[in-house]
C-alpha cells in the first residue's frame, strides 16, 4: 500500500504491525507515518501492538511467582480483546496481529501454568511441544515453523488461542485426574457435567473463528471458554487438597 | 390414670405394650446419643482471623462486641474430632473425620455450627455439604463449599464466595465482592465498588442499590442479568456464551455501550443514544453494535455468543 492507497483507507494490518516493530523503511515508513498523524485507530493498532510486544517481554518465564497470579492474568487476558475492538473493521486475518497475540497469550500462558502447577498440580510444567495443543477440537498443523503448518487461516487463529492454554489445562488435567478418588461421586458429575457444557462451547467459538479468523468477539469467547476450562479444573484440583 | 390401667392389664398384655413402646419409641432415644457438644471459646482480637472447616456442618457466623470467638455445636464422636489450635491472632477450628473412618461417613447429622466472632473479624470458612450462612459485620469473608449454599447478609469488608454447586446469595454492601460457582445461581444485591459474579451453568444476577463501579458478570450457559445505575467512569461487563443477557439501566445512562452477539439478537432500549454504529460479519451472524450516552463517561459492555443481548432503561 502505498501513500495514494493510504488516502482511501487503513494500511493492511500486516504493515501496521511491521511498522510497529520498527520492519518497514523508505517511502513505506514516510506513508505510513502520514497516515497514522491523522487516523487515530490505526495509532491505536500500533501502539496496542507496541505494549503487546512491551508486556511479553515482561513477563516472567522460568521465575516462580510469589502469589497467586491467575486473577491478575485473567484481566490481562480479558483486557487485550476489548482494545482491538475499537480498530477498524479488518477484511483479513493479520499474521502479525496472530503472532503478536500469541506472544502474549503463550507468555501468560507460562506464568498461568507455573501458578496453577504450584497451586494445584504440585508437579513440573511440561514442555510445550508445538504440535500438540493437548486442548479439545484442535487442527494439528503441519511440519515446519511457518504459516504453511496451517491450512486456513481459520485453523491457525484457533491454534493461536489454544495452543497458549495447552499446557494450563494438561496440567490441570494431569492433577485433578491423578487424585479424582477424593471427590464425592456427584461432586464429580457437576466438574464433568460442566467440562462438557464448555467443551460444547468450546466448539462452536471455534467454529465461528475458524469461519472467521479476524473475528475479535469469536477469539475472545475462544480465550474466555479455556479460562473457564482452566477455573473449574483449578476449583476441582483444589477440592482434593492438592 | 394411664399408669393404672397398665398395671390392671394381664401380664401377656403389659409385655406386649412394653415392646412397642420401646419400638415406637427407640429411635427417638438413640437420636443424639453419639452426638458431643462443641463449646469452645477462645480471646481473638477485634481483627483477628477465624478459619473453620468442616464437612457436614452448616455453619452461621455472627457479631458481637467481644474480643472473643464462640463455637457451639454438636459432632458425631464416632466419625469426627475436632481440632482447636491458633492464638489471638489466628484461630483455626476443624470438625475432621477421624481418620480410620475417612470416607464411610454415616453418622447422624449434628446441628449447625453457630459460630460468633468481633465485627471486625476476618472468616474464612470451608464445608462440603453444610449451608454457610452470615450476618451484619465489617470484616472480611472467605466462603467455600462443594454443594452447600452460601448466603450472606450483612457488610463485610470483602467477601470471596466460591462454590461447586450451591447458590450463593450476597445481600449488603461492601468494597469488593467476588461470587463464582460451577452451577448453581449467583445473586448479588447490594451496593459494593467491586463486584465479580461467575459461574459455568449457572445464572449470574447482580442488583445495585447504588451505582455501579466496575462489575464482571459471565456464566458459560447461564443467563446474566443486570439491574442497577451506572456511576461515574464505571465499568459493567456482562457475558453469556449460550445464555441471555439482560441489563436494566436507571438514573445515569451516561457512557459508551458495546454490544455484541455471534448468532443471537441485539436489542438497545436506552434513550438519546449517538454515535451508533452497527457491524455485521461477512462471514458469520456475527453482529456489533456501539453508541454513546451523553459524555460517555462510563463503559458499558454486553456480549453473547448464541444468546440475546438487551439493555433497557428502568424505573
Amino acid at each position: 500500500m502505498n501513500r495514494d492507497d493510504m488516502e482511501h483507507g487503513h494500511p493492511d494490518p500486516e504493515q501496521l504491525a511491521s511498522h510497529a516493530e520498527g520492519g518497514t523503511a523508505g517511502t513505506e515508513t514516510e506513508a505510513l507515518e502520514a497516515h497514522l498523524a491523522s487516523c487515530e485507530p490505526c495509532r491505536e493498532e500500533v501502539a496496542w501492538i507496541r505494549r503487546l510486544r512491551g508486556e511479553a517481554a515482561t513477563l516472567p518465564t522460568s521465575i516462580e511467582p510469589s502469589h497467586d497470579l491467575f486473577p491478575g492474568i485473567r484481566e490481562r487476558i480479558t483486557k487485550a480483546g476489548p482494545t482491538r475492538e475499537e480498530a477498524p473493521a479488518r477484511t483479513r486475518w493479520s499474521a502479525s496481529w496472530l503472532a503478536a497475540a500469541a506472544v502474549i497469550l503463550v507468555a501468560l500462558s507460562s506464568a498461568v501454568t507455573l501458578q496453577l502447577a504450584r497451586d494445584g498440580a504440585g508437579g513440573t510444567v511440561p514442555p510445550r511441544t508445538a504440535g500438540d495443543p493437548g486442548v479439545p477440537g484442535v487442527v494439528e498443523p503441519g511440519a515446519g515453523a511457518g504459516p504453511e503448518r496451517f491450512a486456513s487461516a481459520g485453523e491457525e487463529a484457533v491454534w493461536s488461542v489454544a495452543s497458549a492454554w495447552a499446557p494450563t489445562l494438561r496440567e490441570l488435567e494431569s492433577a485433578l485426574d491423578e487424585r479424582r478418588d477424593r471427590l464425592q461421586p456427584e461432586t464429580i458429575d457437576v466438574i464433568e457435567t460442566n467440562l462438557r457444557i464448555i467443551d460444547e462451547a468450546i466448539r462452536e467459538a471455534r467454529e465461528a473463528l475458524e469461519a472467521d479468523p479476524a473475528n475479535q468477539g469469536a477469539a475472545r469467547s475462544l480465550n474466555g471458554m479455556y479460562e473457564s476450562r482452566a477455573q473449574v479444573l483449578r476449583q476441582a484440583s483444589l477440592l482434593t487438597g492438592a | 390414670m394411664t399408669m393404672r390401667t397398665t398395671m390392671n392389664m394381664p401380664r401377656k398384655a403389659r409385655v406386649t405394650g412394653l415392646v412397642a413402646l420401646v419400638a415406637l419409641t427407640g429411635p427417638l432415644a438413640l437420636s443424639g446419643q453419639n452426638l458431643e457438644r462443641i463449646e469452645e471459646r477462645r480471646t481473638l482480637s477485634a481483627t483477628g482471623t477465624v478459619e473453620i472447616e468442616t464437612l457436614h456442618h452448616g455453619i452461621r457466623i455472627e457479631r458481637w462486641d467481644q474480643a472473643q470467638v464462640e463455637i457451639t455445636g454438636s459432632y458425631d464422636r464416632r466419625y469426627e474430632e475436632t481440632v482447636a489450635e491458633g492464638d489471638a491472632q489466628r484461630f483455626r477450628f476443624r470438625v475432621r473425620p477421624i481418620p480410620d473412618q475417612r470416607g464411610s461417613w454415616s453418622g447422624e447429622r449434628s446441628e449447625s455450627l453457630r459460630v460468633r466472632v468481633p465485627e471486625g473479624a476476618h472468616v474464612q470458612l470451608k464445608t462440603v455439604s453444610g449451608p454457610l450462612r452470615t450476618e451484619g459485620g465489617r470484616g472480611d469473608i472467605e466462603f467455600e463449599s462443594v454443594s452447600g449454599v452460601i448466603d450472606v447478609d450483612g457488610s463485610p469488608g470483602r467477601a470471596r464466595l466460591t462454590s461447586v454447586s450451591g447458590n450463593i446469595t450476597f445481600r449488603g454492601q461492601s468494597s469488593d465482592v467476588r461470587a463464582q460457582n460451577v452451577s448453581g445461581l449467583v445473586r448479588i444485591e447490594g451496593q459494593a465498588p467491586r463486584i465479580e459474579a461467575r459461574s459455568v451453568s449457572g445464572s449470574v444476577q447482580v442488583s445495585g442499590q447504588g451505582a455501579a463501579t466496575w462489575v464482571h458478570m459471565a456464566s458459560v450457559s447461564g443467563s446474566v442479568n443486570f439491574t442497577g445505575a451506572l456511576g461515574p467512569g464505571s465499568e459493567v461487563q456482562a457475558e453469556s456464551h449460550s445464555g441471555n443477557v439482560m441489563m436494566t439501566l436507571s438514573g445515569n445512562l451516561d457512557g459508551e455501550y458495546h454490544l455484541s452477539t455471534f448468532s443471537g439478537r441485539l436489542r438497545a432500549e436506552l434513550p438519546n443514544r449517538t454515535n451508533e454504529e452497527t457491524r455485521r460479519s461477512q462471514f458469520t451472524p456475527d453482529e456489533r453494535m456501539s453508541f454513546t450516552i451523553g459524555s460517555g463517561a462510563g463503559r458499558v459492555e454486553a456480549r453473547s455468543f448464541s444468546g440475546s443481548v438487551t439493555l433497557r432503561q428502568g424505573g
